[in-house]
């Protein structure tokens, strides 16, 4: 996965569109490459999560409504845009309700589920995006999940 | 009875959280032991680990979201050879500085192993010797010096200035101050 591509699908996430997903991709990798003297690789990896995360908040604090993301932005994001072996009609489906569970959670736990359970990033690097303990991080992951379940529960799917 | 629910309750919160390091593969051999034990007997729990198991699958089996984008990858490819360049020229920078630091560390302690250290009492002498060789030096530098800067400035006022003096006016050189300077008093 590229880099690019890592903090596209984070983005992604956090957003929950594409359009906007772009622009932060777009303006995370235009500022790592004006500050390629300070941040050296392998640190730029984490940077540029970090960099997209506060990006992302940022338009999220100034979206009106803070509502859902409407279902069809969602399967657009997930039928269109996807990489990966075709899948079934259950499975596109299932990929909706979980993508749908993930929407309706708070930015903090789409971001640290985005960043663990979709990214694949290390607890270290986490807490170094999210400026927090090794500890905490553990424990917010425990909690992102737990609502999760929660959700999938609530909407009748069980996991 | 509530107390039991509530301690079991307190068990089965850290259980969960104890599952979650298993499923990131950081749990302890003796936690894990503790863990299997519970969850014979507790259904709750089991249900929350296939649960868990089952969502961690289906957040990893969303697709990756590529941004096809020629500029970007053009700038990103840029940014990560001109890292990996300056991460090379301060390697170098930083072993030339180790390899110079450590030539001037055997320059000064070699000569000070190899040769063999003399008694006290010798040394002394050396030393009052050297300061005494100093002195000379210092002294026949000094008057060279001076000497130099008399000679300069006898050629100057001779050869520049007092030529112009004697054409300007005989009475001139005459005067206290030329005479003084030439008669070196």
């Amino acid at each position: 996965m590229s880099e690019k591509d890592r903090v596209h699908t984070y983005a992604a996430w956090m957003l929950q569109d594409l359009e906007e997903a772009r622009d932060v991709t777009q303006e995370a990798l235009l500022r790592l490459w004006q500050r390629r003297e300070p941040v050296q690789q392998p640190a730029a990896r984490t940077w540029l999560v970090r960099t997209a995360h506060h990006l992302c908040l940022d338009r999220l604090r100034r979206r009106r409504n803070g509502s859902a993301v409407p279902l069809e932005a969602l399967s657009t994001m997930l039928s269109t845009n996807g990489d990966g072996p075709e899948c079934s009609a259950v499975q596109a489906e299932l990929r909706v309700t979980m993508g749908r569970a993930l929407a309706s959670l708070s930015a903090r736990d789409r971001a640290v589920l985005a960043m663990r359970d979709i990214g694949g990033m290390r607890y270290m690097e986490m807490s170094k995006v999210l400026d927090q303990p090794l500890g905490t991080m553990k424990v917010m992951v425990h909690r992102a999940r737990t609502r999760l379940r929660r959700q999938l529960l609530q909407a009748g799917v069980h996991p | 009875m509530n107390e039991q629910h509530a301690a079991q309750d307190k068990t089965c919160g850290a259980i969960q959280i104890a599952l979650d390091d298993r499923l990131d593969g950081s749990l302890s051999a003796e936690r894990d032991d503790n863990l299997e034990n519970h969850l014979v007997a507790c259904g709750d729990c089991r249900e929350y680990q296939e649960d868990l198991s089952a969502m961690r699958r289906g957040l990893g089996a969303l697709p990756l979201l590529r941004l096809p984008d020629d500029a970007l990858d053009a700038v990103l490819a840029a940014t990560v050879e001109h890292q990996q360049r300056s991460s090379m020229r301060w390697r170098q920078f930083a072993l030339k500085g180790l390899a110079t630091a450590a030539a001037v560390a055997l320059g000064i302690l070699l000569p000070t192993m190899l040769v063999s250290r003399p008694s006290a009492a010798v040394r002394e002498a050396e030393v009052d010797e050297a300061i005494t060789q100093a002195r000379y030096v210092l002294d026949f530098t000094a008057h060279a010096l001076q000497r130099a800067e008399r000679t300069t400035i006898d050629e100057v006022i001779e050869s520049g200035v007092a030529p112009v003096l004697r054409r300007v006016s005989a009475v001139w050189t005459e005067m206290p101050l030329v005479k003084t300077w030439r008669s070196g008093t």
